[in-house]
């Protein structure tokens, strides 16, 4: 597990970071989302121990990681831009990895090359973005660490590509419980993949949930009610986050159960009604305007 | 077998991105190791195919040393070693400039600790090993040729050391440097800083020191600088080269190395505790560690200024008023385009002015130490009893002297360290009252002014140097300046064979030497085997020796000594009185008077120089001016012959002759007179044995005769 607590990083008399705490949880698929320099990068540069935190801890299961090269065996860190060696190929790289991690398969990096149709002589000089960011996360998907974390390294993957690294990913999570942390300032690169979010805006921690719990907790439902007396008995004592109504159609997003929104609608009479599933977009907005923010403009646009 | 994170496979992999360096390290040393041979031997060859060389022997020799100098010191590697030393350490440190690369290396699994040494160490590895192959590939050739000698192969070893050493001088601050900057540009003005600001710090303020203080002196102790081993270097590959080998490992050889270690481990130490402190964020900036950024400015701001100052001051011909104006406003001007370094924005040039303004004051305040000497440094006489001893160096140069060692070997060494090494004065209040007699006179006002410099040893410790003038005409110096020089211990410490400690060396030395006695005009050698006891009546004579004597008598001769070969030699001042000394002299007819006698006098070749006429050319205060009349071009020197006996005879009671004897007189005001220069031709069958040829003699101060001022006179017609 990785525990930030109250971490706050400046560069050159501005906040980076601030005052930011998160719990990852292990074996589950950590996004963290936010616009470009609402710090997320620092963070994950922070939780692999290249930059110090200027306050606050960072704990990788109970271990500093801070210039710490037991707890760095943990974990593998892709950056927005990989670093290759100058003239190297995958074997180079290959060659370079399997000597620093001890458990790096090199089998399974050269048959997973062949899959995705890499040469591993080509220079990787030579490839494309998006090919560069498919040898880094095979590169260190193979380096077999507990963590790995991927800064933007889902933007720009054909997606052809990112489902057959979502496969490798969710193999290795169910194999050996890899714990995935994922940066990215586009929601919808994270909305498949991820188990809990971590929403960044400007150095702090908007929100950090688990999609399942957020899914759980909001509901959005269609009804039409065949009068203002039996809509009162409805929605009366219901915690409604946006409601909306064209004609006699009544769309609301509530925060509650599934259950208990059909153990209330039961009770009610209604000519129609239906409880609808939200897109994650759609449970973000709502759960960021409560706060006072317009999430279209953070991370949609 | 190595585990699979094991430091020797991190070194492999290292490598990998380091070959290029490999390559230019082993080209570098093969061109100065077997290259430089090879051109040697080669020259060698050719010489001896032309013929040059008389006796297998010598081209044997030629090839031997030849050897010696190929693989021993050689002060031409000052700069490949350091250009080496520079781009191994920036090569080997550079990823900590790109974010990307701090990424990749700073998030893997291998300690920081562990990341430096492979680097480092491949680093060493990159130097080490294409020296001992191109060394040894040279001493193969060489051992071919039949000149690898013992001396050729302990030079190696000893030169082979020496040039690690400073190898990882400079090695070391480089690595310093990439880690207290973010980019290669900046590192290269760190590095650059590093390893010379020091020296060119010290070398400003000690030239700020010599011109704005007037008692300032650096006689005795020369200059000692700190921090310049790159401009070191070729000083201290003569030294070694001289020395020798074994002998001098203790003197000569481990002091060097010794001070060399102590600085690579200083700068070592530091470069490997800034790495662990760098944060990773300092990558691409100008700066890595923000906290020092106003200390780096102001420091080098500093020393820009002092630059710029020294510039101003030499440029103006000594402007006071425009060497602050450059040393202040230089001083600002380094702080701003620091700024803008830091900031890598023209924009950004004047952020921070308070510290711009702080290094400003800085040079102002130094300026202001100078110009209004607020130490006291011109002021400052110690308290005679806070004084240990004292060295004075009061009388005539000696030209250099050498010294003998226990193991006979010569070393060469000036007046003024023999003196520092061998005269111990006591008579503390003699010298602060002459000191501080001197205090607020100027020498325009004394008639006869004589600088003197002293080096007070006191008992704390320390050792302090000055330069006072002492006026030799004031009665009332005299009975100071006789409780000085007449002493024993100042005969010890500034005649070299008056000191008893090199007896014994002289002693055994004694076949070698040759005496002279010298007038001027004659010239006799004595036997060697009369040295000991001619220094024996000389040294008896010299106990009558003191300031009144040297002051007020003119040497009738001097005693050369100097070795077989000339390459040594010791002049020592007979007096009238010296009674002893001309005793032996007259033994062997080796003692004749100063004065020349008219008869034996063919003719005088009187030249007046009329120095006055280029004096008037030259413009008040003496400095030349390119633009004016070159005053060295006024040429209106009349040259004049007298044959006239009586005029001979008139002439000849006023002159003395020029050069080391009259040197040797300690009174300015009675001295030469250096208008006048005469050429004295002797007879052929004159019963005194003069050397034939020229001998130059001048008139004593005041003592021209005005026939000879009249025949000399200046006109533009002739």
């Amino acid at each position: 597990m990785i525990e930030i607590y109250n971490v706050t990083k400046t560069f050159d008399n501005i906040k980076a970071v601030d005052a930011v705490s998160v719990v990852i949880k292990e074996n589950t698929v950590f996004g963290l989302i936010g616009t470009n320099g609402a710090g997320k990068s620092t963070v994950l540069r922070m939780i692999t121990g290249v930059l110090k935190p200027d306050e606050g801890t960072i704990a990788i299961d109970n271990m500093p990681v801070y210039d710490n090269a037991e707890t760095k065996k943990m974990m593998f860190f892709i950056a927005d831009e990989p670093y290759f060696f100058t003239g190297a190929n995958a074997e180079t790289m290959e060659h370079y990895y399997s000597s620093i991690y001890e458990n790096f398969n090199k089998e399974e990096y050269y048959q997973y090359l062949k899959n995705f149709n890499m040469d591993k002589r080509r220079k990787i000089g030579t490839f494309s973005k998006g090919m560069k960011k498919q040898l880094a996360l095979l590169l260190g998907i193979c380096s077999h660490t507990k963590y790995l974390l991927c800064d933007e390294t889902f933007d720009g993957l054909d997606p052809v590509m990112r489902q057959g690294i979502k496969s490798i990913l969710a193999k290795e999570m169910e194999e050996r419980g890899l714990t995935p942390i994922i940066a990215s300032h586009n929601l919808r690169e994270l909305e498949d993949i991820c188990d809990h979010i971590g929403l960044l805006h400007r150095g702090g921690v908007l929100l950090s949930k688990d999609l399942e719990d957020m899914k759980c907790n909001i509901q959005k439902v269609q009804c039409v009610f065949p009068s203002a007396e039996e809509e009162g008995k409805a929605l009366n004592g219901l915690d409604i986050l946006k409601k909306e109504q064209r004609g006699s159609l009544c769309t609301i997003t509530v925060r509650s159960t599934k259950e208990e929104i059909m153990a209330r609608f039961a009770t009610v009479d209604t000519v129609f009604f239906e409880v609808l599933p939200l897109s994650l977009e759609e449970i973000f907005i709502s759960e960021t305007e409560v706060v006072g923010y317009d999430i279209k403009k953070l991370i949609l646009s | 077998m190595t585990s699979k994170n094991s430091f020797l496979v991190s070194i492999k992999e290292n490598n990998k991105r380091r070959i290029w360096v490999w390559v230019i390290s082993f080209l570098g040393q093969l061109m100065l190791y077997p290259g430089v041979l090879a051109v040697y031997l080669s020259r060698i060859n050719f010489r001896n195919a032309e013929g040059n060389y008389k006796l297998p022997e010598h081209y044997k020799i030629a090839l031997q040393e030849a050897a010696t100098d190929a693989l021993g010191f050689k002060p031409f590697c000052m700069l490949p070693i350091a250009v080496l030393g520079i781009l191994i350490a920036v090569q080997g440190f550079s990823y900590l400039y790109d974010r990307k690369k701090v990424d990749m290396y700073h998030s893997v699994p291998v300690p920081a600790k562990r990341r430096f040494a492979v680097i480092y160490v491949n680093g060493l590895l990159m130097y080490v090993i294409p020296t001992l192959f191109s060394i040894l590939i040279a001493a193969l050739m060489a051992a071919m040729q039949g000149s690898l000698t013992g001396r050729s192969m302990a030079e190696c070893g000893l030169a082979a050391v020496l040039n690690l050493l400073y190898f990882l001088v400079v090695y070391h601050t480089a690595i310093l440097a990439v880690m207290l900057t973010g980019n290669v540009v900046i590192t290269g003005f760190a590095t650059v800083i590093l390893l010379g600001i020091v020296y060119v710090a010290q070398a400003i303020l000690l030239a700020l020191r010599d011109n704005f203080f007037d008692t300032a002196s650096g006689y005795f102790k020369g200059l000692s600088f700190v921090g310049s081993i790159v401009v070191e270097y070729d000083n201290k590959i003569y030294l070694l080269k001289a020395s020798a080998l074994l002998s001098d490992i203790v003197k000569t050889i481990l002091p060097i190395y010794g001070e060399w270690f102590a600085e690579a481990l200083v700068f070592g130490v530091l470069a490997y505790l800034a790495y662990r402190k760098r944060p990773a964020e300092a990558a691409g900036k100008a700066m890595a560690f923000s906290k020092i950024k106003p200390v780096v400015k102001i420091i080098v701001s500093v020393v820009a200024g002092l630059i710029v100052g020294w510039i101003v001051y030499d440029a103006t011909y000594y402007n006071v008023a425009l060497t602050a104006l450059g040393m202040i406003g230089g001083t600002a001007f380094c702080g701003i385009v620091m700024e803008a370094i830091y900031e890598t924005d023209i924009r950004g040039a004047f952020k921070h002015l308070v510290s711009t303004g702080i290094a400003a004051a800085v040079a102002a305040f130094i300026f202001c130490i100078f110009q209004f000497d607020l130490f006291g440094y011109d002021s400052y006489v110690p308290e005679a009893e806070e004084i240990e001893s004292y060295v004075l160096d009061i009388g005539p140069y000696q030209n250099y002297w050498e010294w003998y060692d226990e193991d006979e070997s010569i070393r060469y060494i000036s007046d003024s360290y023999y003196m520092r090494d061998n005269m111990f004065l006591t008579d503390t209040d003699a010298v602060c009252e002459l000191a501080r007699k001197s205090q607020g006179i100027k020498k325009e006002e004394m008639e006869d002014g004589r600088n003197v410099r002293v080096l007070y040893r006191l008992k704390s410790g320390k050792e302090v140097e000055r330069l006072f003038w002492i006026d030799f005409a004031d009665a009332s110096n005299e009975e100071l300046l006789n409780r000085i020089v007449g002493t024993k211990e100042y005969r010890d410490g500034f005649y070299l064979l008056a000191n008893e400690n090199v007896k014994t060396a002289f002693n055994e030395m004694e076949r070698q030497w040759q005496v002279i006695y010298m007038n001027g005009a004659i010239e006799t050698q004595l036997p060697a085997s009369e040295s000991g006891r001619l220094r024996e009546m000389w040294l008896k004579d010299m106990e009558q020796f003191d300031f009144t004597l040297a002051h007020n008598n003119r040497p009738c001769g001097k005693l050369l000594w100097e070795l077989e070969d000339g390459y040594i030699s010791v002049n020592l001042p007979v007096y009238d009185s010296f009674l002893n000394t001309l005793t032996v002299l007259d033994e062997y007819q080796a003692y004749y008077p100063v004065e020349l006698r008219a008869e034996d006098i063919l003719s005088l070749e009187i030249t007046n120089w009329h120095y006055e006429d280029q004096e008037a050319y030259s413009y008040e205060g003496g400095v030349y001016d390119s633009r004016a009349v070159d005053v060295s071009e006024v040429q209106h020197a009349v040259t004049k012959e007298f044959t006239d006996p009586e005029e001979i005879a008139q002439i000849v009671e006023n002159v003395y002759p020029d050069g080391e004897i009259s040197s040797l007189y300690w009174n300015e005001a009675g001295s030469l007179d250096e208008e006048y220069s005469i050429v004295v031709t002797f007879k052929m069958d004159t019963d005194w044995p003069y050397k034939r040829g020229y001998y130059n003699y001048r008139f004593l101060k005041g003592q021209v005769p005005e026939f000879v001022v009249e025949r000399t006179a200046f006109s533009a017609e002739e």
